[in-house]
């Protein structure tokens, strides 16, 4: 089974008597090892998706499955502890600790669970390594440029090994050197390594790195394809199509 | 472990405001280190005072009630005869006035002249010997005195015992007075004690015979007591036993006191004061617990966002809370570790300030420590409560929105009701009494128990009630007072009022923490203020009162003889002087006692006076019953009593009712009620006119008697006070002053009643004042939290003061700016403590009254409650300068970085 299903998910957001319909059945399954780019107009409902997703929200009809596990059947408890070991995620504002060092931070979800162990830091090491930030270990985020910080915050997320990376923007805050390396790296995970990628982005540059492309529109989807297919012009123009 | 290494690095990363909160927990630590310590180091010293001076004894046998009219001498044969005292002596304790070197009366100053058996008495050399030595006979014309009486009868204005200065030597004459002639003694002797015992009462040591062949003590053929040691290897319960039973027989008057019951009763008598010291620590504790509280919940909103990723990640709820629970306790951890230390060292100021005081060094009261540690942990644990409450409800997707926003705010607001219904709670304690429902329920002793229950409901219920209930009334009064009065302080500060609003309400949780501190504080001094002043005040003298108290020492009382002298006095009206005769009988039935606190004493003071005279010297307000009816019932018929209008609160006594009293000649005896009076202050007249030797125990409340039945009942035989009134002429003040001079030189006390009256008011407002110390101690700690609250609130609002600095704003602009926040910061406070005091004492004066029936009026010392108000608010300005400066003083580009930091 795909690591992460989404069937006939929906979500309606009220405010006063005022109700916004965000997410209009969306039904979607990303494979292992699958890098999918999501894009869509802002408020389209990209990020309300991630959220359903990765468990911060709940479904008002419709299910998702992650890892083999239907997300809208736990409670808090056991979601926060299914978020930690299966999900990864990546903020669109690093949110980094600003009291812990590069390593810490990247060691965090193992470190909410428990001490850390030998092979913990081993791995927290390679992982560093990896990222590129070795010679970064022992620094504080406010001793990091935007791009590490975000390397930093990927390394976070993949160090519980989990079944699926979720990324809302993870390029929003960067400039187009570091949001190439930071591009790289998630292809490299899922292409190298055979994680299972899904990024929220509304830039077809981006967009580009990725192996498919699930475009929103008004909570629905509306196309989906390869990226392979693709230059990064023909891309763009693609997706300005979908969203007409 | 990731958890406190989290909480620990917070701490560090706001070292400012770690630091002042951990201030503010050692500060009340180092208040409750120090004051229990020295309390501890208090109680060290009475009981080495007691043994070195007053001599710890096995056993003393005195005399009940009318302890001056003593022990008869043949008694002690007797005593020595028992197998298993080892020795037995008499001592003589005679008050006598003064008479400086030049045979001048030295007045308001008397001495207490002791008479020893030498050599038999050993105890007295346990006393430091500076010059000449003991006499070892029982007669002859000498003495040993002590340095301070030295110093004063060579020099009356050496009110202080200045040693620097001379005194009597060793071979001088000092001369002790009396109607009947003066002693003339040799000074052979001078011994030293510490000084504030010897400047409480200087003290003549003479030969007993000597003092009891002087006419002026009445002593011939008694004692003032019989000391007596037992054997090593005696029973103190089976002397005891058989003492008390062979006493009984020859005079019911005589009481054995075993040394262990009266160390018992001053423990009893010492607890309250102990109690009191640990409560004036839990004061400024709960202060510090506000501020810890305020950190706190700065903390947790700076970091939503943080706390919010660590949710989106994986972290439970728990961890969170656990998070900032760990963070209190930090604070609290550190604040004890800095805080022990600092109250050791105010330890070792009050060592040095009172080395002459403290003689038997200080104590530490590890109960103390104890307290303070136990307290500080409670303290953070519950400040942590709401804050991690708040943690626990972050919501993970707050990580997910590229800029957090501080959206929810005013909904603190709300917490206003359960705080006023909490803020409730104790005058619903007090204002309502369980008494019916006990009786509906058919439990005897419904009126104690109902009694005991609004007390300790009230402690541990009550109180603690209404400082919740005003703290969570506190956010409401912070939005009023910036609404209300955000645009007054505006237009004073000179700043725009819109730059000023939701200053407060941005981060009202922490203002509102910042505010209780300052309330606590606040509030105590109102209570404190209030309740003295109305305690005081609601004691006024009727304006018919008699002029002056006259008092004399003799044993025995004084003689018709000496009553014709006093008489004849110039200036004295020879027709109204009143003799009173005192006693201090214990309640048949229990009355104002509180089982396990001594709040109040089991006995009363028993005056016994001529009805008829005294009525006419004094006007006593009549609240039940008539003066006519009175007098006729008290003079013609046996054992009728006036009772004063607190029986009446208390028990519902009335005229007709009976009141029984344990009497030594004929056990328990009804008293029967012939009216209820006003009390007009003649008990406090009395107990503050050194007749604290007349009592044995303590006691509350006073009755009105007759003199025949304070002898008949009570074995009242001698009298010793008097009530007189001066001749009627144009200067009273003058006469009493000059009858004060002539009677002094007879020994004989006397103390004009205004000037009486003044005396135990400014000792009473001394007290207070340093029972106050407490409010301001607490408001000290307070004002660490202002200082971190305004920093606070600068820190996150960095970038805007930037971009008021870069647009033209001028540093002095921007210094006020932030002084207003401060000062409507204090305005809350302040509110918040006036409500919470006068709340607290309109419940105090109904304590008052259910604990003892006395119900003054209300009376509220307008001008010292302002002054203390500037006090804290100047506290609190003074707090919040320093980062008020701080930030006027950087460059408006480091305000613009810094703020885009600390987005
Ligand atoms: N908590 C919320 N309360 C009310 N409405 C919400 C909430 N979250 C999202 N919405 C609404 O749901 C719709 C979808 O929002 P969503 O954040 O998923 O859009 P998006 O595609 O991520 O947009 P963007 O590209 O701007 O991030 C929007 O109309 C938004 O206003
Ligand atoms: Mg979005």
């Amino acid at each position: 089974m795909a690591p992460l299903v989404c069937e006939n998910v929906h979500k309606t957001f009220h405010q006063g008597d005022r109700a916004v319909a965000a997410l209009n059945g969306v039904t979607l399954g990303v494979n292992a090892g699958q890098f999918l780019a999501v894009m869509g107009a802002s408020g389209s409902g990209k990020s309300t998706l991630l959220h359903l997703m990765a468990g911060l929200t709940q479904a008002d009809r419709g299910r998702v499955i992650v890892n083999a596990t239907d997300l809208t059947s736990l409670g808090d408890r056991a979601l926060t502890d299914f978020r930690r070991r299966n999900i990864g995620l990546i903020f669109q504002a690093f949110n980094l600790i600003p009291t812990l060092t590069a390593e810490e931070n990247l060691a965090l979800p193992i470190m909410l669970e428990r001490r850390l162990t030998r092979s913990d830091h081993q791995k927290v090491r390679e992982l560093l390594d990896r990222l590129g930030l070795t010679s970064r270990r022992t620094h504080r985020p406010d001793a990091l440029s935007g791009g590490e910080q975000q390397r930093v915050a990927i390394g976070r997320a993949l160090i519980t090994e989990p079944a699926v990376i979720l990324a809302d923007e993870p390029t929003g805050n960067l400039d187009s050197s570091n949001s190439k390396v930071v591009c790289e790296l998630l292809r490299d995970l899922s292409g190298v390594h055979g994680k299972t990628i899904v990024m929220v982005t509304h830039e077809p540059s981006v967009a580009r790195y990725a192996q498919e492309v699930a475009v929103i529109r008004d909570g629905s989807l509306v196309a989906q394809f390869e990226v392979a297919e693709h230059d990064s012009e023909s891309l763009a123009m693609r997706y300005q199509e979908c969203l007409r | 472990m990731l958890v406190a290494r989290l909480a620990f690095s917070n701490l560090l990363v706001r070292k400012a405001r770690s630091l002042l909160t951990v201030a503010a927990v050692a500060l009340s630590v180092s208040l409750v280190v120090s004051v229990t310590s020295g309390y501890a180091s208090m109680e060290a010293t009475i009981f080495r005072m007691l043994s070195t001076f007053f001599a710890s004894v096995d056993a003393r046998i005195i005399r009940q009630n009318d302890a001056q009219s003593g022990v008869p001498e043949t008694l002690l044969q007797q005593v020595r005869a028992d197998r298993e005292v080892r020795s037995a002596v008499g001592r003589i304790e005679y008050a006598s006035g003064l008479i400086d070197v030049e045979g001048r009366p030295i007045v308001n100053r008397n001495t207490i002249v002791i008479g020893v058996t030498r050599p038999e008495d050993h105890r007295v050399e346990l006393m430091e010997l500076r010059a000449g030595q003991w006499f070892d006979t029982s007669d002859g014309d000498v003495c040993v005195i002590d340095q301070v009486a030295s110093l004063i009868i060579k020099d009356p204005s050496n009110t202080w015992g200045d040693e620097s200065k001379p005194g009597v030597q060793v071979g001088d004459m000092i001369q002790l007075p009396s109607p009947d002639g003066n002693l003339s003694l040799r000074v052979i002797g001078i011994v030293h004690k510490p000084k504030i015992l010897a400047a409480l009462q200087p003290s003549v040591y003479v030969p007993i015979r000597t003092l009891q062949n002087w006419p002026a003590t009445g002593a011939k053929g008694r004692f003032s007591a019989i000391w007596v040691d037992l054997d090593p290897n005696a029973e103190p319960a089976q002397f005891a036993g058989r003492w008390r039973a062979k006493l009984e027989e020859i005079d019911p008057v005589l009481k054995l006191k075993m040394a262990s019951e009266q160390r018992g009763e001053l423990d009893k008598n010492l607890r309250g004061l102990q109690v009191a010291s640990y409560f004036g620590g839990a004061v400024s504790m709960l202060a510090a617990a506000f501020i810890v509280f305020s950190a706190l919940s700065m903390g947790v909103n700076e970091r939503q966002r943080s706390l919010a990723m660590m949710r989106a990640i994986g972290a439970h709820k728990g961890q969170l809370a656990h998070l900032v629970v760990i963070e209190a306790l930090l604070l609290a951890g550190f604040g004890v570790a800095l805080g022990i230390p600092l109250g050791l060292l105010w330890l070792l100021m009050l060592k040095w300030l009172f080395s002459d005081v403290l003689i038997a060094g200080i104590y530490l009261s590890y109960g103390g420590l104890l307290f303070a540690a136990g307290a500080s942990a409670l303290a953070a644990m519950s400040a942590s409560i709401l804050p991690a409450w708040g943690a626990t409800r972050t919501e993970p997707l707050e990580a997910m929105v590229p800029l957090a926003d501080g959206g929810k705010r005013n909904r603190a607001v709300a917490w206003a009701v359960p705080g006023l219904l909490l803020a409730c709670a104790d005058s619903l304690i007090l204002f309502v009494s369980i008494r019916p429902l006990l009786q509906g329920l058919g439990i005897d002793q419904a009126d104690r128990l109902a009694r005991e229950f609004a007390f300790y409901a009230h402690l541990c219920i009550g109180l603690p009630c209404v400082m919740l209930g005003f703290f969570l009334i506190a956010p409401l009064m912070v939005l009023i007072v910036e609404r209300m009065v955000g645009p007054i302080v505006a237009v004073m500060m000179r700043v725009r009022y819109p730059l000023l609003r939701q200053q407060l309400t941005g981060g009202i949780w922490r203002s509102a923490g910042t505010a209780a501190a300052l309330m606590v504080g606040m509030a105590v001094f109102v209570v404190l203020q209030v309740q003295g002043n109305t305690v005081i005040g609601g004691w006024r003298i009727p304006d018919k009162f008699p002029d002056m108290f006259m008092t004399s020492f003799k044993l025995g009382g004084l003689t018709p003889a000496d009553m014709e002298k006093i008489k004849s006095v110039p200036g004295v009206n020879p027709d109204e002087i009143l003799p009173i005769a005192i006693a201090s009988p214990e309640f048949g039935s229990s009355i104002f006692s509180i089982r396990g606190a001594a709040v109040m004493p089991e006995a009363t003071m028993f005056f016994g006076l001529n009805p008829k005279l005294a009525l006419e010297m004094m006007e006593l307000e009549f609240r039940d019953g008539t003066e006519q009816q009175a007098v006729e019932l008290m003079t013609t018929r046996r054992r009728h009593i006036l009772v004063t209008e607190e029986f009446r609160q208390l028990k519902g006594l009335k005229t007709g009712d009976t009141l029984s009293l344990k009497t030594p000649r004929h056990g328990t005896v009804d008293y029967t009620i012939a009216g209820v009076v006003w009390s007009p202050g003649i008990d406090v007249m009395v107990s503050s006119f050194d007749l604290g030797k007349q009592f044995e125990q303590r006691t509350a409340a006073s009755i009105f008697g007759t003199l025949e039945d304070a002898r008949d009942d009570f074995g009242v035989e001698g009298v010793y006070l008097f009530a007189l009134n001066v001749m009627p002429g144009i200067q009273k003040e003058q006469l009493a002053d000059d009858i004060q001079k002539y009677v002094g030189a007879w020994g004989i006390q006397s103390g004009d009643v205004r000037v009486l009256k003044s005396i135990v008011q400014h000792q009473f407002r001394k007290l207070i004042f340093m029972v106050s110390m407490v409010a301001f101690s607490a408001m000290g700690v307070a004002s660490l939290g202002v200082a971190n609250t305004i920093m606070a609130s600068v820190r996150s609002r960095l970038w805007q003061y930037g971009i008021l600095r870069s647009i033209g704003v001028a540093r002095g602009q921007l210094l006020r700016l932030v002084l207003a926040e401060a000062i409507l910061l204090t305005v809350v406070g302040v509110m918040l403590g006036l409500l919470c005091g006068g709340l607290l004492a309109f419940n105090a004066k109904q304590l008052l009254l259910v604990m003892t029936g006395y119900d003054p009026p209300f009376s509220v010392p307008f001008g010292t409650i302002a002054t203390g108000t500037a006090i804290v608010a100047v506290l609190a300005m003074l707090a919040g300068l320093w980062p008020a400066a701080s930030v006027a003083r950087r460059p408006p580009i480091a305000l613009l970085q810094a703020g885009r930091g600390a987005a």
